[in-house]
């Protein structure tokens, strides 16, 4: 299966971007909880 | 010509009957403007993160965002992801709390209303109004326009039948409940968009075989003239004025930067984070929201090209050039051939049911930025009780201008949604977002800023937008961005005690 790479960067993007704001997003949380 | 199924059609109106009845057990929560617009202040993490998701994701979202492919290259899917992933974590992390902590301290209830609070200026907040008011209205056309075309759909019957049967009840459903009612709902309706992208996306995905085998297939069709690998080229396919000009990529980045980034300036959002209980809420919605958002998008946001393997074989070659033109029919077909009869029900009451609660809670914006930001200001000595009854009679007259908005416009959903949402952005991105941390900027700062954004991004979009593929949120924001800090740095600043809230 071959994608034009800036299509597969689009995806790439997506999920990194999420994992980076959720684990972010859960050490602020546990911050704030202490 | 189908028939009506009666399961199908039975389902979409239990689940309408049902978020109309909630609307009226909203009723009595919201008697007082906060109650009205802020549900008492008391909405928990979860409620918050799916009443943000189901706000933002309607019909327009899935049939726009899905179809949206059966004319671009997967590429719009791919970046129409990334940059809502982007947006969404952005609205979390920068805004949120933030926000949060300004409205509980200044007390505020909208998003004009911070704006006369930050920058102390009246005017400031009637410029606010008036640009939300123009442009939402706008945007509800995209909204009324993907749930008529499912009502449509399923009761097979005309499209302006479906807009009628879907416009009514909203009104109705708003002036009663207020944002308390839409935002139970927003739970229920927030699950339920999710399970319906997932359905979709699995109906799809096993139709066609999975994502590797679809994209091998979709490589060796002939669609419409054109070979199939143009859609998994970013330069590939697109509307054919912009493939003639070779312009896709440009146009692509641009619409979907215009739709998703607007995350972190769009009013309708944003004043859900003053309804939250508490600040805890808002570090624990960090996580669930960004990936609610991130879920449904890539769930959605790809299909289109997909449906050309399923849809096409079953089409004649006009039909499927029809399709490519206004691909906001493209999902709810894709539906009809693959899911069974009650499954196809579910999944497309979920949106419309959505398109209700976006409907609802836009015009409960639209209902705030009048009563209480133009004519509250312009009259300062009218009762509360008045600003009441003008709070619950409003969303009626923005309800009717916008269904008859519907009827006259020809765009597709995404391009509807990309020239309302990315004027929005660019005229409260300095203003709301710059201005929640930057203590420089001043009330002619964000006033210049918020017109200049207007004027350009609405001349840009009539006069140069089709000549230059490039959408108008890019000019607008070149021209409005740097018009906030260059005004804001030689006027005058807020008073400090405004400045020491923002921490």
């Amino acid at each position: 299966m071959e994608i034009d790479p800036l299509i597969a960067v689009g995806y790439t993007i997506s999920i990194v971007v999420l994992v980076i704001g959720v684990i972010y997003g859960a050490y602020k949380a546990r911050r704030s909880r202490r | 010509m189908m028939t009506v199924d009666l399961l199908d059609a039975s389902i979409i109106v239990a689940v309408l009957a049902v978020v109309m009845l909630i609307g009226l057990r909203g009723y009595g929560l919201s008697r007082s403007m906060t109650g009205f617009f802020l549900a008492n202040r008391g909405l928990g993490a979860v409620t918050l993160a799916f009443s943000l998701m189901a706000t933002y994701f309607s019909a327009a979202s899935f049939l726009g965002g899905g179809g949206a492919t059966y004319l671009f290259n997967l590429g719009f899917g791919a970046w129409l992801t990334a940059w809502h992933v982007i947006g969404v974590v952005l609205m979390w992390i920068l805004v949120a709390e933030r926000l949060f902590k300004y409205a509980s301290k200044a007390g505020i209830v909208s998003v004009p209303d911070f704006i006369e609070h930050r920058y102390q200026s009246k005017v400031a907040k009637a410029v606010a109004a008036a640009v939300m008011m123009f442009l939402f209205t706008l945007y509800l056309t995209s909204v009324y326009k993907g749930g008529a075309i499912i009502i449509a759909t399923v009761f097979n019957t005309g499209f302006e039948v479906g807009l009628v049967a879907l416009a009514i009840p909203v009104p109705l459903y708003v002036a009663l409940g207020g944002l308390r009612a839409a935002a139970l709902n927003n739970l229920i309706l927030g699950s339920l968009m999710l399970l319906a992208a997932f359905l979709t996306f699995g109906l799809v995905m096993s139709a066609v075989g999975g994502p590797i085998k679809g994209v091998e297939e979709l490589r060796s069709m002939t669609i419409n003239g054109i070979s199939g690998e143009m859609w998994l080229r970013f330069d590939g396919a697109g509307p054919p004025p912009a493939m003639k000009a070779g312009a896709v990529p440009q146009l692509i980045m641009s619409i979907t930067f215009s739709i998703s980034m607007a995350q972190i300036a769009l009013p309708s959002l944003l004043m859900q984070f003053y309804a939250a209980r508490d600040a805890r809420v808002i570090s624990q919605g960090r996580v669930l929201g960004p990936v609610l958002v991130a879920a449904y998008a890539m769930a959605v946001f790809s299909l289109g090209a997909f449906c050309h393997l399923i849809l096409d074989p079953r089409l004649s070659q006009g039909e499927v050039a029809r399709l490519m033109k206004d691909t906001d029919w493209v999902i709810p077909k894709t539906v009809e051939v693959l899911a069974l009869s009650g499954l196809r029900g579910l999944i497309l009451a979920a949106p419309v049911a959505a398109s209700m609660s976006t409907l609802a809670v836009t015009l409960l914006v639209l209902s705030a930025a009048l009563t209480r930001d133009v004519v509250q200001l312009a009259r300062p000595s009218v009762s509360e009780r008045s600003l009441m009854v003008l709070a619950r009679a409003s969303p009626i007259a923005f309800g009717v201008i916008a269904l008859l908005l519907t009827l006259v416009q020809t765009g597709i959903i995404v391009e509807i949604v990309a020239a309302a949402f990315g004027t929005i952005f660019v005229c409260f991105l300095g203003p709301v977002t710059i201005g929640l941390y930057w203590k420089g900027a001043t009330k002619a700062g964000a006033i210049a800023s918020m017109i200049s954004g207007l004027a350009v991004g609405l001349s840009w979009h009539v006069f140069l937008y089709k000549a230059t593929n490039v959408h108008a949120v890019i000019p607008a924001l070149l021209v409005a961005l740097p018009t906030f800090f260059l005004v804001s740095l030689f006027t005058k600043k807020p008073p400090r005690e405004v400045l020491e809230l923002l921490g």
